[in-house]
């Protein structure tokens, strides 16, 4: 991994993008930025499936409110990490962190489309779904899973003091 | 200023979090958490002043169903901020970036302040408007920006402050000696 962040490093994109001033600082402001509405996408979306928010407001309502801005910020925040990956390859790439991340952000995003696909088909369902048991544990994850992933890439920059020996970073 | 900034720094939180182990970045994460969720719930608020989004919804309904969350979130931010703010009072306190975000954090409760005294009291008015009115419109577009800014000028702090990316200066006796009026 070491090998290949560092071939990343090396590449022209990488050392373009190094050169732009505060690209780093803008990057992980936009990032930060699209995590809150993400969040609180996912959360006003779950709360009410999980039936805890005003039910005056169908699911496929809530979902039309707030379903596109989920997928716009999950756009720049793929965006801007990517391009932060790029800046910092070697910082970025060989942590445990950012894998696990990714892990769960694939996940959370199959997830995200999985349930608005069934919301299409079966959304009289998701309008009274939230007296099973196994829908409400559906969204209670989704929101741990979202907060996870937030921490996990605060995390990146931390891994070995936080994840210590499953750290894959290199020891400095 | 400086003696209180010393008090703090020697206060037992301030110990804590210099202290333990992976107290930091931990404190920094529900510090980065919560105002992730103040500016969403806030964004969706001001993009319904603004006229973008939810126009379906009275704004009355989406701003107490958001702002709660708001709320809760601030506090949260408030308190780790504090927190992370005890590791190094002084270099804080200097610093131009904080200095900036505080300003911003005043400036967007004064729009919020403004806005509830001024412009909500016509609220039945207009809470079913696709398109508030210009002063709600106003404060909306301020209230976008001055968040934004908390969030880049809070984000700058980590890579202007002293002594976070460049090491501190090794102590040698010498200076110290050499600033002495000794001869």
């Amino acid at each position: 991994m070491l090998a290949f962040a560092e071939r990343v490093a090396g590449s022209g994109l990488s050392q373009w993008l190094v050169g732009i001033p505060n690209i780093v600082q803008i990057m992980q402001s936009i990032h930060i930025i699209s995590i809150g509405i993400v969040l609180i996408s996912v959360a006003m979306i779950d709360l009410r499936v999980l039936g805890w928010r005003g039910t005056s407001a169908t699911v496929a309502e809530t979902n039309r409110q707030f379903g596109g801005w989920l997928w716009l910020a999950i756009g720049l925040l793929a965006f801007s990490g990517l391009t932060l990956v790029l800046t910092e390859p070697v910082r970025s790439l060989v942590t445990t962190s950012f894998w696990v991340k990714m892990a769960l952000l694939a996940i959370g995003i199959i997830t995200a489309l999985a349930f608005q696909a069934s919301l299409r088909r079966r959304a009289a369902f998701w309008d009274t779904a939230h007296s099973r048991s196994g829908i409400k544990l559906f969204g209670i994850l989704t929101l741990v899973l979202w907060l996870a992933i937030v921490v996990l890439g605060r995390f990146i920059a931390y891994d070995e003091q936080m994840l210590g020996r499953f750290s894959i970073s290199p020891t400095v | 200023m400086t003696e209180f900034l010393e008090w703090l720094d020697s206060s037992a939180p301030a110990q804590w979090i210099k202290n333990t182990p992976g107290a930091f970045p931990l404190v920094e994460v529900v510090h980065v958490v919560a105002i992730a969720l103040v500016f969403g719930s806030i964004a969706f608020v001001d993009l319904r002043l603004i006229g973008i989004t939810s126009n379906r919804r009275p704004v009355s309904r989406l701003a107490s169903e958001l702002l709660r969350w708001t709320w809760i979130a601030f506090a949260a931010a408030v308190l780790s901020g504090l927190t992370l703010f005890l590791q190094r009072p002084m270099d804080y306190f200097l610093n131009t970036s904080f200095r900036i975000k505080m300003i911003l954090l005043a400036l967007a409760g004064l729009n919020m302040l403004l806005f509830e005294l001024l412009t909500a009291r016509s609220m039945r008015d207009w809470d079913r408007d696709v398109a508030p009115p210009v002063a709600a419109r106003v404060a909306g577009v301020l209230s976008l920006g001055l968040w934004i800014g908390v969030i880049i000028a809070g984000r700058l702090i980590g890579f202007t402050i002293q002594g976070f990316n460049t090491p501190p200066a090794e102590f040698d006796i010498n200076d110290l000696l050499g600033s002495l009026p000794l001869d």
